[in-house]
């Protein structure tokens, strides 16, 4: 960890391919307005996004393999009389603080301070403080209403209007400090995704946004989203959860050999998932390897071995049966945030696993070292026997 | 969630604005405590008296009494553990869980494979013993909606007190209840768009025996100082949902059907345990050997909140105890879900409702 110290905690760090848990451990050790740079490989900016986005900063924007964020928005909401507007092209844009701007929006002293700092240059025009309103942050502060996301969400929803999408497009990098962008169509635009968006969308978001047009290998654009179809679906909270679009890899080695070792009803369960092409199944019960769980079942145990050989994901679905309701999809797939989780398919770990399943089981490593051995021993047996027979025919 | 995707009215109406608002006002203008004996707390006695008065004016029952609960499981348990310590209650098969916990010390009378009690099946059932009868005016999982006149004139012939659950019918069907020969009649605001908290026990001629101590509130049948702004909200919100009833009725039978005949013909299997008869609105599903609360999960991914009629008890999935007294297995039984409509339901929104529930019904028969 590169530190440059101001006092106990830094002002500003520098970190290499940090992990998730370095990124939070970066966070805890900055001053309260300091910031980061992690640097990493192209491959890895749409994970090291999300991670710092969990680590709690703000900001973020990408600059070539760099990521600069930064710290600050915690604390309470004053009203200093200040407001912010958005610059740029798109309908409306949601910060890491979940902000939603669309046009101009009244913002506490704290939001208009990040607002004003480095981050947002050239993104946003923020008004100056009232002098009588800050002249009574220090002893008498008026509290400020920031909770306008819900009803900031569904105006927006409402006063966009869809079209429908060309076949194509030309791919469109946007590299920051807004976590997001909702185009007037609808269209979502997400930081350190690359989406095809049409030439003109992507033209402008150029020019106003800073967004990277046709970007050197940058990897397989993807068709994006629309913010209209989401919030019918899930509301304001579509917003809320990991919006990544990117696939992330693995949190370990998958161990395919434990696709081996299903019982049937499972593996016709896995197949038809990827038959069907959907995105999870859901099991209700607990783990009988659980102690005094509720409902224990043996579905739930056999999903559960998956998930531990990095096959499957399991995740809560919420509900509010005393009963465990939990979803598993295929590792990586399940995007958890604050809203409903999110999925996005992995074809190639999907082809793996039908490919496993097609071609039977295999010996594992573990199996074959011992068959080695078994065939080494006997080969030994066999060998000292006939050595043996050989001496009392000589005699 | 959009608000046209909520299908659980059943378990909680949203509240009307007005209701709120009153709540407000009230809380902050006539904050005193109604047994106090200064101004604030008398001006606060006088509104919450002419409320009560106004609540029963409106429910059709004026000579009534009124003891408010903090709901309907509170003002269930009320009469139940009264009626326990007089002797035996006979309870329906099909009641709410907040009736059911005196089932130890009680008999129980079944229902038909239609979920209703036939006077005949009541008027045998009901011995010396008896303390009271507890039945539901319309059931929260399947809709059926009992003949409560007929039944509690049996009741009334036998010398029993009837206590009748109304916690999905006030407010949501036509109700007069001088014309209802109850003891008991129990209910809850926000069923009916008002304030969460608020219920009680409409009383006639008989006695609840207080299970809450100190205070003497309530005329001493329940301690505790009144909520007397959750009543006045609920009493807008029982205004608005009855001045609604006529209109809302025909039409929420109307949405109930379509998607009955929608599920019908792309789901062949699903049997339907409610009736076009029953109330309006709610229509109560059994997948066979689908899980319902796994339907539910699936169907909130989509956007829909809906309710299942199965819970955990005893360390495994116990099937919806109404849907069982119809005389369904286990296995079409833990496949129940409960769909409910309201105010904000439209038609737009059932068609979308049932298109999904076929898909996840698909999904789940091919993944179980």
């Amino acid at each position: 960890m590169d530190i440059q110290n101001v006092g106990f905690l830094a002002k500003t760090l520098t970190l290499a391919s940090p992990t998730p848990a370095d990124l939070m451990k970066a966070y805890q050790s900055l001053s309260a307005r300091g910031s980061l740079t992690i640097t990493c490989a192209p491959a890895e900016i749409g994970p090291m996004l999300l991670a710092a986005e969990n680590a709690g900063f703000f900001g973020m924007r990408v600059d070539g393999t760099s990521i600069t964020a930064h710290k600050g928005k915690e604390g309470p909401c004053y009203d200093t009389g200040r407001s912010a507007r958005y610059l740029g092209s798109a309908a409306a844009v949601l910060d890491d603080d979940n902000h939603l701007l669309s046009g101009t929006l009244r913002v506490c002293e704290k939001t208009g301070r990040l607002y004003s700092s480095e981050a947002y240059n050239g993104r946003l025009e923020v008004s100056e403080p009232d002098p009588a309103l800050l002249a009574r942050l220090e002893k008498d502060p008026a509290p400020f209403d920031c909770d306008t996301f819900q009803a900031d969400a569904k105006a927006l929803a409402e006063s966009l209007k869809p079209a429908s999408r060309p076949e194509g497009g030309t791919p469109v990098f946007y590299p920051g400090p807004f976590k997001l962008l909702i185009l007037r169509d609808g269209t979502l635009l997400r930081r350190g995704c690359l989406e095809l968006l049409s030439k003109e969308q992507a033209e402008e978001l150029a020019r106003r946004d800073g967004a990277w047009v046709n970007p050197q290998g940058a990897g397989a654009a993807r068709i994006p989203e629309n913010y209209v179809d989401l919030y019918r679906k899930d509301g304001a909270a579509c917003l809320l959860g990991d919006l990544s679009l990117e696939a992330r890899p693995a949190g370990k080695d998958p161990n395919f050999d434990a696709l081996d070792e299903v019982p049937p009803d499972m593996k016709r369960r896995l197949l038809a998932l990827l038959d069907r092409n959907e995105d999870y199944f859901i099991l209700t019960g607990s783990d009988p390897a659980q102690k005094d769980g509720c409902c224990p079942s043996n579905d739930v145990g056999v999903a559960n071995r998956l998930a531990e050989a990095g096959i499957l994901d399991a995740h809560g679905a919420g509900s509010n049966s005393d009963c465990p309701v939990t979803l598993y999809a295929f590792a990586s797939e399940i995007r958890a945030g604050v809203g409903k989780p999110r999925f996005v398919r992995n074809d190639a770990f999907r082809a793996t696993v039908r490919r496993r399943f097609e071609s039977g089981p295999r010996l594992s490593r573990k199996a074959a070292l011992r068959l080695a051995l078994l065939l080494l021993f006997a080969g030994a047996v066999l060998t000292l026997g006939f050595a043996l027979f050989r001496q009392l025919l000589g005699r | 969630m959009a608000e046209d995707g909520y299908f659980d009215y059943a378990a909680s109406a949203p509240p009307y604005p007005e209701a709120l608002k009153r709540f407000e006002e009230v809380s902050l203008r006539q904050y005193g405590n109604p047994s106090s004996s200064h101004d604030a707390g008398l001006q606060a006695r006088k509104t919450l008296e002419s409320a009560r008065a106004a609540f029963l004016s409106r429910v059709g029952f004026a000579d009534g009494t009124l003891v408010l609960t903090s709901g309907a499981t509170e003002a269930n348990n009320l009469v139940l553990k009264g009626a326990l310590e007089k002797g035996r209650p006979l309870l329906a098969a099909d009641v709410h869980p907040s009736v059911w916990f005196a089932r130890d010390g009680s008999d129980v009378l079944e229902t038909d494979p239609e979920g209703r009690i036939s006077p005949e099946k009541l008027a045998a059932a009901i011995t010396k013993k008896t303390s009271l009868v507890s039945i539901v005016h319309a059931n929260n999982e399947t809709g059926v909606i009992q003949n409560v006149k007929a039944l509690g004139e049996v009741c009334a012939r036998k010398g029993v007190p009837l206590h009748i659950d109304g916690v999905q019918a006030l407010g949501r069907l036509p109700v007069t209840l001088s014309e209802l020969p109850f003891a008991f009649y129990t209910f809850s605001a926000h069923k009916f768009g008002g304030p969460r908290g608020v219920g009680g026990v409409i009383v006639r001629d008989a006695k609840v025996s207080a299970q809450i101590l100190g205070g003497g509130q309530e005329k001493g049948a329940r301690g505790g100082t009144e909520n007397v702004a959750g009543f006045l909200a609920a009493l807008v919100a029982l205004d608005l949902s009855t001045r609604s009833v006529e209109g809302e009725v025909p039409r929420l039978r109307q949405l109930g059907s379509l998607l009955t005949s929608e599920i019908r013909s792309t789901i062949p299997d699903a049997i339907v345990n409610s009736s076009l008869e029953g109330l309006p609105g709610l229509v109560s599903l059994s997948f066979p050997n689908l899980i319902g609360e796994e339907i539910v999960v699936e169907m909130n991914l989509r956007g829909f909140a809906i309710s299942a009629g199965s819970a955990c008890g005893s360390g495994r999935m116990e099937p919806s105890r109404p849907v069982m007294a119809m005389g369904r297995t286990r296995a079409q039984a833990l496949g129940t879900v409960r769909i409910s409509m309201g105010r904000f339901t439209t038609e737009d929104a059932v068609r979308r409702l049932a298109a999904a529930l076929r898909q996840v019904v698909e999904k789940q028969k091919a993944l179980a």
